[in-house]
Formats: C-alpha cells, sequence, structure tokens
C-alpha cells in the first residue's frame, strides 16, 4: 500500500519563531487582556463603520481568544501577535461572511465623547472628528492587505515583525506595504482636500 | 534611496514617532517625514472601548478562569465538568451561571433563563459542557436494517436507524446538517463486543463486503466484524483496517480480497492468524506473540509470507506476482517449498510457479518530478522505469508523486510504481466567467477565446449564458487550453461540485457513493447500470442547507479522479472540510487565513485507496476574483506573464520579491478582453526537483569521518546528517536524503533498523555502465551480492535456522554453524501448535475471486 509523507502546510510557508517571555501568571493574562482590549477595539473599529458590530466582534473575538488559551505558549510567541492572529482570522471571516466592504463609513462621535480633551475646545473637536473620518474615509478606499497592515500598525498597536507574523509574510514585505499604503492614503487625502 | 530602503528608513522614524522621539534618521527627507507624520495621525484615531465594553471583559476573564490557570500552567479543581442527574442543583446553577455569564446578557434575563433551564434538566438530565462534547447519536450497526438478497439497497440515515430520507424525487433536498453533505455513520458506529473468533472492522471507507457461510456478500455496515472461514472483500476507492485481538492490524486497500483461514487467540494455545490474500494491497502491523510462539501468515497465489513481531505490506499484482516488503522484523517468504528471509527495509518478489527471489532493498519518498522517460528524476534521484513499473494518474514534469521501488545489487534503483498527488500549478489557470459563444474547436468565456479539444471534459448541458469555470493550461503565447469546463453554479441552485466515488448503495431519491449521500430529483442524469462498486462522477450543486443534489452521476473514466466542493472547514492540518478528510502536500495551496468554521472551496485528486488529496483550499468567494493562474513573469514594463498580457494599476498588489523570469501567481478579474490584475505574488511552489527519498541498505564499512554502504554509496558523517542508532558494520539502514527548493540533495538522516546475521563483505568495484540501463531489462530483482571467501561460485545449501527450515549461500554455512544452525530441514515438530508449519499449506478456496460488475 502506498505510504504518503504528509507535509504539514505550514512547513510550506515557514513561520518566524520570536522567543516568548516565560510561563505567564494568571493575572499577567489577564492584565494582557485588558491591555489588548482596546487594540483589539481600535482594529475592528478602524474597519467597521458600526459601533454596535464593532464591540459585538471584539467581543466574539476575545471570547474565542480565552477560549481557545491552550493553544497559547508564552515561549513560543508575542501574545500580540496570538491574539491578533485569532482577530484577523475573524476578521477575514466576517468579511467573507457578510460580503462588507472596507470602505468606511465612520462615526467616532461616541469615541470622542467618551475621551474628550479638555485643552481643546468643542469647535477643535468637531474639526477634529472631521479629519478623522475624512482620514478613514481614505482608508477605506485602500486595497484590502494595505488597509489591513495599517489598521494593524496603527490600531493594534504591532510592529512590523508582529504583522508579519500574524500575516504570514515577510517583515521587509510588511514595511514596504506600509510605505506604499501611506503614499496612497496621502495622495488621496491630498485630491479629497482639492476637490 | 529605492523603496525597501525607504520603508526602512520610515519604519524607523514611526517606532520613534510612537515612542514619543523624534530620531529621524539621516536619510529621512521631506517625503518621509510626511509619511512618519501621517502615520502619526492614524496612531491618535484609536477608538477607546466604553465602560460596558470594559465590564463585559472582565466577565469574560471570570467566566474562563479555569482556561486562564490551565494557560497559566496550574490546574484547578473547579473546573466545569457536566452535574450528572441527580447532582446538586447549587452546582447546576453556579455552571450555568457561570456559561452565562460570559455573554453580554441582562443580568434579569440571564437569571430567568437559567432557571426555566435548571426546570428543565432538572427532568431529562443534564447535558456535558466544558471538556466534554456531546456526541452526535449514531446507530449500534446490529440495528441497521440488512437489506434482504437482492433488494435495492437504501440510504444511510445519521440519526437513528429507522429515520430514511424524505426527498421527493422531484424537489426538496435532504434534511441534512447545515454545514456538510450527509455522511455514512460507519466510521463512528458505536462498539460492538467482538466474538472471540472473529476479526474487529474499523474505518470502513466506500465499498468494503463480507461473504459469510451462505455464501452471500454483505456489507460490512450490517456488523464490524468477520469470522474466520468468512471472505472479505473491497471496492474501488476503499478500504477497512481488520483488528485482530492481540493488537495486530492488517489496513486493507482497494480492490482487496481475503479470506481470513484460521484465528486462534493465545489463550487457547500459540496465537495463530492466517490469511489469503487473493488481490490487492494490504498493510500489516503484527504483534510479537507471548514468548514468540504463535504466527501470522499471510498467503498469495504465488507466495507466503511468515512473519512473528513485524510490520509488512503484502501488494498482488494483477499477474498475481506477489511483493512482500518489510517494514519492521523479519518475514520468511516461501513459496514451492523454497523459502527466503525479508528482514526490515526489504523486499521479496514472488511469482507463479518459482521461489521467491532473494530479498532486496527497498526505495521510496514523495517529489516533484523533474525527468520522465526511461528514467525519471523524482526528488534529485534517479528511478529506472521497468516493464513492471505501474505509473498511476499520469503525472508530468513539474508533478508531486509518490515512489516506491527496489535497488539492484548495482545501486541502480527501479521505480515499481509511481502516483500522482498533486498536479503543479505552473502553467495552469483557472477562469470563471459566463459562456459569451460555443464553437467546436473553441469557445468564447467571458470575453477570451479558450480553445477546446478531444480530451477537454466538458460538462453536459452546458449552453450559451451559462456561468461556468474553466480549468486548463496556458500554452506558448498565452493561448489558453481548456482541460475541464464546469457548471459554476448560481445563487438560486447553489455552487457547484465535482465528485469522483463509489457507489455503495441507491435508491431513487438518494446514493451513497464514497461514504457521502448524494440527492437526486426528477432532472438529475445517470447512467444505466450503475451498480454498487461502480466508480461514478457525480456533478451537481451543494445547496443551502449543505446537501449535495446531483446534477448527473455518470461512470467515471479511468482518468477521472478530480474532485472540487464547497463546504465548511471542521478541521486544520490534517484538513477535514464538510466531512470529508483531506491529504495535503508541499503543492496544495491554502488561502492565508482559513480557520475552521470558514467556508472555503476545495480542488485535487482522489487517489486509488480513496484518500481524497487536496490540491487547493481557498475561500469561497463567490464575487470574486475571476482568474487565478502561476506563470513566468516575462515582462514588468508593460506586464506579461507567461504569455498573458495583464492590466496593471495603482491598485494591483505587486509583492516584494516579485522579478523577471521569477515565478508569480495572477489573480484578477476580467474586463472584457483584459486581465486586470488585482493581485501579482511569488509563488510557492516546491521547487526544482524537491522531496525526499528513503533508502534501505547495509552497511560495509564505518569510520570516525565515513560510512559505506553495500549499494556503494559513501556517506560523510556528521555535518547535516542525524544519526540514528549504532552504525557498525552489519548495520541494516534506512537512509533518507532530500532535496530542497535549489535543487541541493543532502542526506538528512541515518536510522540503523536492525542487523544481518552475517555481515556482507564489501562489496568489489564494479565498472561504471555507460550507457543508460534499458527500461525493457527483466524485472527480475538482483539481490545483493553473497560474501564470497574464494573465486568458486556460491552454491545452496538448505539449514535449520532457529526452527525454520531456509536456504543459504554455501559460503554463508560457516557463520550459520558458528551460531548453532544445523544442515538439512528442520524436524517436523509433534506439537504443530508450537510451531509454524514448514510446508506450504494449500489455499482452502478456489483461488479467482470473481468481481461484480
Amino acid at each position: 500500500m502506498v505510504q504518503y509523507t504528509r507535509k504539514p502546510v505550514s512547513e510550506v510557508r515557514p513561520r518566524g519563531k520570536r522567543a516568548g517571555t516565560g510561563p505567564l501568571s494568571v493575572s499577567e493574562i489577564e492584565e494582557l487582556f485588558r491591555e489588548y482590549h482596546p487594540k483589539v477595539y481600535a482594529y475592528v473599529r478602524y474597519r467597521l463603520g458600526d459601533d454596535q458590530e464593532a464591540e459585538d466582534l471584539t467581543a466574539d473575538i476575545l471570547e474565542r481568544a480565552l477560549s481557545r488559551l491552550a493553544t497559547y505558549d508564552a515561549q513560543k510567541g508575542a501574545f500580540s501577535t496570538w491574539l491578533f492572529s485569532i482577530a484577523h482570522n475573524m476578521w477575514v471571516n466576517y468579511v467573507k461572511k457578510w460580503k462588507r466592504q472596507s470602505a468606511l463609513q465612520v462615526d467616532y462621535t461616541a469615541a470622542v465623547e467618551n475621551h474628550p480633551d479638555p485643552k481643546t475646545s468643542p469647535e477643535q473637536d468637531v474639526l477634529r472628528q472631521e479629519q478623522t473620518e475624512q482620514m478613514l474615509s481614505c482608508l477605506g478606499t485602500l486595497p484590502e492587505r494595505q488597509q489591513e497592515i495599517l489598521t494593524l500598525r496603527f490600531a493594534g498597536q504591532l510592529s512590523n515583525r508582529e504583522i508579519a507574523h500574524v500575516l504570514d509574510m515577510n517583515e521587509r514585505t510588511v514595511s514596504v506595504y506600509i510605505l506604499r499604503a501611506l503614499r496612497k492614503l496621502r495622495q488621496q487625502l491630498a485630491e479629497d482636500e482639492a476637490r | 534611496m529605492n523603496d525597501h530602503e525607504r520603508a526602512r528608513a520610515l519604519s524607523v522614524l514611526l517606532d520613534a514617532a510612537s515612542c514619543g522621539q523624534d530620531g529621524a534618521p539621516p536619510e529621512a527627507d521631506g517625503e518621509l517625514r510626511a509619511l512618519a507624520a501621517l502615520g502619526s495621525a492614524l496612531g491618535d484615531l484609536r477608538a477607546e472601548p466604553g465602560a460596558a465594553q470594559r465590564a463585559a471583559l472582565e466577565r469574560m476573564l471570570q467566566a474562563h478562569r479555569a482556561d486562564i490557570a490551565r494557560a497559566a500552567g496550574r490546574r484547578e479543581a473547579t473546573r466545569r465538568e457536566a452535574p450528572r442527574p441527580g447532582a446538586s442543583m447549587a452546582g447546576a446553577l453556579a455552571g450555568l451561571r457561570a456559561w452565562f455569564s460570559g455573554w453580554r446578557l441582562p443580568a434579569a434575563v440571564g437569571a430567568l433563563v437559567v432557571m426555566l433551564i435548571i426546570a428543565v434538566l432538572a427532568l431529562v438530565g443534564l447535558p456535558g459542557r466544558g471538556g466534554q462534547e456531546t456526541m452526535a447519536r449514531v446507530p449500534s450497526p446490529t440495528a441497521m436494517p440488512v437489506p434482504a438478497a437482492g433488494a435495492t439497497p437504501t440510504p444511510r440515515a445519521v440519526d437513528g436507524p429507522t429515520q430514511e430520507p424524505t426527498i421527493e424525487p422531484s424537489e426538496t433536498p435532504l434534511a441534512g446538517p447545515a454545514t456538510r453533505p450527509t455522511l455514512s455513520p460507519t466510521s463512528t458506529a458505536t462498539p460492538v463486543a467482538i466474538p472471540p473468533s472473529a476479526v474487529a472492522l474499523h474505518h470502513v471507507r466506500g465499498i468494503v463486503e463480507i461473504q459469510g457461510a451462505d455464501g452471500r456478500w454483505e456489507p460490512a455496515g450490517a456488523r464490524p466484524f468477520v469470522r474466520a472461514g468468512e471472505d472479505i472483500r473491497t471496492g474501488a476507492l476503499s478500504g477497512v483496517e481488520m483488528a485482530f485481538d492481540d493488537g495486530s492490524v492488517a489496513r486493507v486497500g482497494a480492490d482487496a480480497q481475503i479470506t481470513v483461514d484460521r484465528l486462534q487467540p493465545a489463550e487457547t494455545g500459540a496465537r495463530a492468524i492466517e490469511l489469503t490474500q487473493w488481490q490487492g494491497e494490504s498493510e500489516h502491523t503484527v504483534a510479537r506473540a507471548e514468548d514468540n510462539h504463535g504466527w501470522y501468515v499471510v498467503r498469495t497465489p504465488s507466495g507466503t509470507g511468515t512473519a512473528v513481531g513485524t510490520a509488512f505490506q503484502v501488494r498482488v499484482t494483477p499477474a498475481l506476482a506477489s511483493w512482500f516488503s518489510i517494514d519492521e522484523g523479519t518475514v520468511r517468504v516461501s513459496n514451492l517449498g523454497s523459502s527466503v528471509v525479508a528482514t526490515a527495509g526489504q523486499a521479496a518478489l514472488s511469482r507463479m510457479a518459482e521461489a521467491p527471489g532473494q530479498p532486496v532493498y527497498r526505495v521510496r519518498g514523495e517529489g516533484e518530478v523533474t525527468e520522465t522517460g526511461p528514467v525519471w528524476r523524482i526528488a534529485g534521484q534517479a528511478f529506472v522505469v521497468y516493464e513492471a513499473s505501474t505509473v498511476v494518474g499520469d503525472p508530468q514534469v513539474g508533478d508531486w508523486v509518490s515512489v516506491e521501488g527496489h535497488v539492484d545489487g548495482s545501486g541502480t534503483r527501479y521505480a515499481d510504481r509511481i502516483v500522482l498527488l498533486t498536479r503543479s500549478a505552473i502553467a495552469h489557470v483557472r477562469l470563471t466567467g459566463g459562456v459569451d459563444a460555443i464553437g467546436a474547436t473553441a469557445w468564447t468565456i467571458a470575453g477570451q477565446q479558450v480553445t477546446i479539444t478531444p480530451e477537454t471534459d466538458i460538462e453536459e448541458g452546458l449552453q450559451v449564458g451559462d456561468a461556468v469555470s474553466v480549468d486548463g493550461t496556458i500554452e506558448a503565447g498565452g493561448t489558453l487550453v481548456a482541460e475541464h469546463i464546469l457548471y459554476r453554479g448560481d445563487s438560486v441552485l447553489g455552487e457547484a461540485f465535482s465528485y469522483v466515488g463509489v457507489v455503495q448503495s441507491a435508491s431513487k431519491s438518494a446514493w451513497m457513493i464514497s461514504d457521502v449521500q448524494i440527492a437526486l430529483n426528477g432532472e438529475t442524469a445517470t447512467d444505466v447500470d450503475l451498480p454498487a462498486g461502480s466508480v461514478v462522477l457525480v456533478r451537481g450543486n451543494v445547496l443551502e442547507d449543505g446537501s449535495w443534489l446531483a446534477r448527473s452521476i455518470r461512470r467515471a473514466s479511468s482518468q477521472q479522479r478530480t474532485f472540487e466542493f464547497v463546504g465548511e472547514v471542521e478541521q486544520v492540518d490534517p484538513w477535514t472540510v464538510a466531512g470529508i478528510d483531506l491529504r495535503t502536500d508541499p503543492y496544495t495551496v491554502v488561502d492565508e487565513g482559513i480557520g475552521e468554521d470558514d467556508r472555503v472551496r476545495v480542488q485535487g485528486l482522489v487517489l486509488d485507496d480513496g484518500t481524497r488529496v487536496a490540491e487547493a483550499i481557498k475561500w469561497d468567494d463567490r464575487d470574486g476574483l475571476a482568474f487565478a493562474f502561476v506563470g513566468t513573469v516575462e515582462r514588468m514594463d508593460s506586464w506579461q506573464v507567461s504569455g498573458i498580457a495583464l492590466a496593471v494599476d495603482d491598485d494591483t498588489e505587486i509583492d516584494p520579491g516579485v522579478d523577471v523570469d521569477g515565478l508569480v501567481r495572477v489573480t484578477g478579474h476580467l474586463a472584457g478582453t483584459e486581465w486586470v490584475a488585482e493581485r501579482i505574488e511569488p509563488a510557492m511552489e516546491a521547487g526544482e526537483g524537491a522531496g525526499c527519498i528513503r533508502q534501505y541498505s547495509v552497511v560495509t564499512k564505518v569510520d570516525a569521518g565515513q560510512v559505506a554502504l553495500l549499494d556503494g554509496a559513501t556517506l560523510t558523517r556528521g555535518g547535516t546528517m542525524v544519526e540514528e542508532g549504532t552504525l557498525e558494520r552489519g548495520a541494516v539502514v534506512e537512509v533518507e536524503a532530500c532535496t530542497d527548493r535549489s535543487g541541493s540533495t543532502h542526506v538528512v538522516r541515518i536510522t540503523v533498523l536492525s542487523h544481518v546475521d552475517v555481515p556482507p563483505l564489501e562489496r568489489p568495484p564494479l565498472e561504471v555502465p555507460t550507457d543508460t540501463p534499458s527500461p525493457v531489462a527483466g524485472p527480475s530483482p538482483v539481490a545483493p551480492p553473497s560474501p564470497t571467501t574464494g573465486d568458486e561460485p556460491a552454491g545452496k545449501v538448505t539449514i535449520c535456522h532457529n526452527g525454520q527450515t531456509i536456504e543459504i549461500s554455501t559460503d554463508a554455512w560457516p557463520a550459520h554453524e558458528a551460531i548453532g544452525d544445523t544442515m538439512g530441514p528442520c524436524p517436523e515438530p509433534d506439537d504443530r501448535s508450537a510451531n509454524p508449519p514448514t510446508k506450504e499449506p494449500k489455499p482452502t478456496k478456489a483461488p479467482k475471486p470473481t468481481k461484480t460488475k
């Protein structure tokens, strides 16, 4: 009978390994979840045009991460990489399932109200909100991959190396993507302002 | 400064900005600073979760306290185990409250629901949770109705033995599970007590039948065991595992038939398992009997293999020759009163009316084909193809194959069998779109001309306007040649599928084909006369509820072995999609980010033993890209890949690493006649002749730096080569050599399997042949040279060695005499139960089984 040597697909796309920080305590794990909760929420919020949907998806991501904690090994990689791998996969699944476009209709009103800057005037807050909306609207016109990388970088606050692990890319490739994406975003903003 | 350098400089700027620093590198010009400022502005947009979300997170952390504690390396006593009926209500309430506390359910509603559920569960008993999955109840096979002889077989239901599919011929689909086609439950059947004189059957796949004392064949699903004196047979694309009570296991492949001649458990004397294999392949893992008494015998029409505590395979060829291939231990192969002893790493061939040939050393592995013809090159190694070689699946250069063979005394490798596992994606294209025009030699699909040949497989009934998918090749100049044109499906009917399998049962409304239930309606077209055992090609649509509705069921040609379907991922690596297990290999293309519960499209090949090898596992993107292909970049100024001109614009994602002459994967959509590229990325191909080959041989000489082998190879110790076991003269070894993507071959491992009794002398130097070996040379494997002490030719003598009668070279006699062997055959034992038989036992049934047509 023929015997087949099955090679795991992960060996075809080797993933970089990064030394972890050693076993974590219960309180450390809980603190990590608290620390990354806003980042995950921001990551999702960047992509979705609805507060409630962003909250729901964030909760789903965290729930899945907690239920799959058995798969996390602090010795083998950073918590951020592991968590955002789950977030990325769930986001992609969400998009495919609901056939959502990446373009945003952003409403950052709630965010501004939750964290008003006491040093700025209401008029400045409104201006800031408008600029925010404009920027995120332009972000939504970028190709999917560029949006994803920018979101992980600036909302998720992941490093280029961490992004490379999450998306199974080369780190150098990630940095080039960021360069091109920011260029395109800058161009788009300039065109918007010219109108 | 090129883009890579600018990207690096920008990263430094962004990292500095995020730390509140201004460590701008000297090369940061105005553009880079402006981009860094934009990045900072993006970073300032972070939305913060509100108080309600933070509170929800705290509840989740509480609910998953046990998971967190386990991840932190500590076990908690508060494992959430399902309280059994009669357990305290307080425990049940606490468990359920913990369950619901993880959800954003208002407290009052949550408490009310909890109380309601407790009330219900108190009446009916509590389900499991936490680590305990609730298994779907499947009927015991003994409860399944056994169709009367001659009756039309009815498809098996999943839930309960009496539930029949409710489908009517003309309409509604099967009421199967929402995410997968209805599967045969035989592999998950509840265990049934196996009689002591019977063999348990596990992992039944496809058609497996048992012939009882009355001569009738009945499906193995009716009872999961076979008794001594009964036959078991498998159909195409089928298999079964026979588990003996002493722990021995025989895995039976497709188109095989085996008689269980004798079963004697160890409790009644020496363990005895005697089988006769009439055809097909099997793989045996034999448990070592207590006190080394007892035997395990596999007879074939052309030889008998006797084993004690070993693992070996038996293959009966269509010409009724038998290969016995040994993985562990030893097997004595006998025919016509002559015997040879084969050890781990060796194989022995026994033909009808001939004494068994001397054992030869095996070679096997997987890899990319870089050369075909009289000599094939697989994984960088040369294999001679001779008249008895079998090549399955029509592999071509670039494809990934498995190879099994043997090595002759000169070190020449012969391929006994080469099996296609996965086709290369290079120059293969997949295109989807509407049929614009149909011609005799070309079709127009999505505005593209696609050449049709006599070999093109075109699904019946296609018309202009139908949505189709085309799989084909890109020929010189960018010409598309179609290999398959299939109906794509639509939003009403559902995604199309194509499936090759063996018919197990059929009724008016549903057929069971390779363990998948296929629904039929009034429009399903079928070939006439497709009885159980027929290999068929089914084409149809996956309905919204996950069931499979056939548009056509046709007899499959021997070349039709591809499949394609859409379903949800149940398990990743190893992969299970829509309940169907899939194998992957380095050529399998898997879209990024796919995980459990995702809906995917799978394409691949089904092998002769029913194994499904996935060539691609991709997102099921119904509105997505219209084409995908792998090709070579010819130009980048105005893009051209493998002769196809691409429209590339600012939105095209071009991965770094793409360059002229490089291999790339292009995906995109068609706009009129333009191929608009959406993404161009380096292709993940295995590489030039990649793969690994394992070859078996004997060590003839060892020193600190090198190991010399009987086949003439000399290996350098150290470096990247791993040694397992003690390397010494006479050691039987497995040598694994792998070729990487650049085409470099390295020996990665040498493993000691056993030792020969008489260490061979060094092989005398041979003249290097100047011609390629002829492929029409006789297939007789040439054994390694026997040790010689002089120039006279070596004769043979019969001796009694360890209680077994064998033939050896006269020159080997001194070594055997030294260890106590005696000249002549072993004496007949008084007690048969203590010694295995020395004469060839005669089969008890007629040798020619009849196959069901």
